[in-house]
């Protein structure tokens, strides 16, 4: 990406299911103040979907009190990153070490495949019709990724910290 | 807290949830309820979303969880009174073709 952000903020949040609303309200507000009139009613509900889910994900994987995200703006597009100190997701091996480069299925109609610099990049194929009884009961990944534009996971083994990233072009 | 209220119209089990924001708090009971209900011999269950505002994926998971448990058992849940966004979250992971979704509760009485 050659151009640069023109705004770029850190949020700081806590671990309770209590705070998802307020906090998706504050990154609304400084997306709808960002972009005006881009945040459509649609891209607000997608919005809306990620950010719940990813905030849920953090409360059930972050092993401190807290956790962050990031809000980087674009002209056309939004980087939204959600670092957390927690367990590694349990992936595929081929996955998490980066051993191939062909998709892998994770669950139901989730797949990812390898990125740059160990991501891992998750989308969805929505020809895959999942039986109900062979379903996987975790939707989380699927949502986020069903929501947004891109989405990337890194494990970073320094810092012992699970970065989600997503693009949302607006 | 109980999650859901539970009542009858005609041969149908309707489980209101009682919550607004139907999330990871809550999804462990939910699923709990349900499958209680299964395991009581309820064959025809309803599970009204008409008070929930929204809704995340530990609670989704609970609700498949619980189908899976009723399919097992040849009861069915019907998913009722979803609002706009709760329909829309439904459909973004395809459990639209999972879950036979109705409008409301009229088309039970």
């Amino acid at each position: 990406m050659n151009e640069h952000s023109f705004y770029k903020c850190l949020i700081t949040c806590s671990c309770y299911s209590h705070s998802i609303l307020p906090n998706l309200q504050k990154l609304l507000s400084i997306l709808k103040e960002c972009y005006l009139n881009k945040i459509t009613a649609d891209k607000e509900k997608k919005i809306k979907h990620f950010f719940v889910e990813m905030y849920t994900n953090a409360i059930k994987h972050a092993n401190v009190g807290n956790f962050e995200i990031e809000i980087d703006c674009y002209e056309n597009e939004v980087f939204i990153t959600k670092t957390d100190f927690g367990t590694k997701l349990p992936l595929p091996i081929q996955l998490l070490e980066g051993l191939t480069d062909e998709p892998v299925l994770i669950y139901n109609n989730l797949f990812g495949k390898k990125g740059q610099h160990l991501q891992i990049e998750f989308f969805v194929n929505n020809d895959i019709q999942v039986d109900p009884l062979n379903m996987f009961e975790h939707f989380g990944l699927q949502i986020i990724a069903s929501s947004v534009d891109a989405f990337y996971y890194q494990y970073d083994t320094d810092k012992k910290s699970n970065i989600f990233k997503t693009k949302l072009f607006l | 807290m109980i999650t859901c209220k539970i009542s009858e119209i005609n041969n149908y089990t309707v489980a209101t949830i009682l919550i607004a924001e139907a999330n990871l708090d809550h999804s462990a009971k939910f699923k709990e309820q349900l499958i209680k209900l299964i395991d009581e011999g309820k064959q025809k269950i309803v599970v009204s979303f008409d008070l929930v505002t929204y809704v995340d994926s530990s609670f989704l998971g609970a609700l498949v969880a619980a189908l899976k448990h009723a399919i097992a058992n040849d009861a069915e849940i019907i998913v009722a009174c979803l609002n706009k966004d709760v329909e829309d979250l439904f459909k973004l992971i395809r459990l639209d073709k999972v879950f036979t979704i109705i409008p409301n509760l009229i088309a039970l009485a």
